[in-house]
């Protein structure tokens, strides 16, 4: 993700659909792409359906902060 | 780790230590993930048990660098998870942000607690019966 922003993207679309397991680490480190991103009036988003994944989000309240979708074609607009 | 069911009797205790090196997380999380299926918790209990197990490794190992041991007690109806670390007298403790994780155990199972001497994470998770007619 760093890499992407460092090389000058500004829309991030993350899929972890095939992640099965996130802690409070892993969201740290997409808050702050997420911060690096608004900083330069980008944005961040997320594919996630279910699962301990989206639980985490949940519970913390970042899926408020997070546009979370359904897919990749949902988040791109394509 | 498959434990049988002459091992699961009230009072048991299951324990695990691990270096303070996020690298070995995992292995404590698949030690709480074992030892919930082998109770036949549900799926999504076991996910909680893993999440809040890694939370808790993660925590003490920024707050309280040192060994972590991961202590799991049976009673008669829940498994009692007690996660602390032996601080190494030259470890410097983090001021890195941590609190999401403990809002994290917190939110997960209401009945967790933090002390700090020892530092110590403790938590609780009941223990269902079985559906007639299984095992």
């Amino acid at each position: 993700v760093l890499d992407l922003i460092q090389n000058g993207s500004h829309q991030v679309v993350v899929d972890l659909r095939g992640v099965e397991f996130m802690d409070s680490t892993g969201l740290g480190v997409l808050v702050g792409a997420l911060k690096r991103l608004r900083e330069q009036e980008g944005d961040l988003a997320l594919v996630c359906t279910e699962g301990p994944v989206l639980k985490i989000l949940t519970l913390t309240g970042l899926d408020r902060v997070f546009p979370i979708h359904r897919d990749v074609a949902e988040a791109t607009g394509s | 780790l498959a434990l049988p069911h002459h091992l699961q009797q009230p009072g048991e205790r299951f324990a695990l230590e691990i270096p303070p090196d996020p690298a070995f997380i995992g292995t404590a999380r698949l030690f709480a993930a074992s030892i919930g299926r082998s109770f036949r918790l549900p799926e999504t209990s076991v996910d909680d048990m893993k999440l809040a197990v890694s939370e808790a490794c993660g925590y003490l190992m920024v707050t309280a660098p040192g060994p972590v041991a991961v202590q799991v007690e049976q009673s008669a109806a829940r498994l009692t998870f007690n996660i602390t670390s032996t601080p190494s007298p030259a470890a410097e403790a983090s001021d890195h942000e941590t609190l999401l994780g403990l809002e994290v155990i917190g939110a997960l199972f209401p009945d967790a607690q933090s002390t700090p001497d020892p530092p110590t994470i403790t938590f609780s998770v009941p223990l269902e019966k079985e559906p007639p007619g299984t095992g």
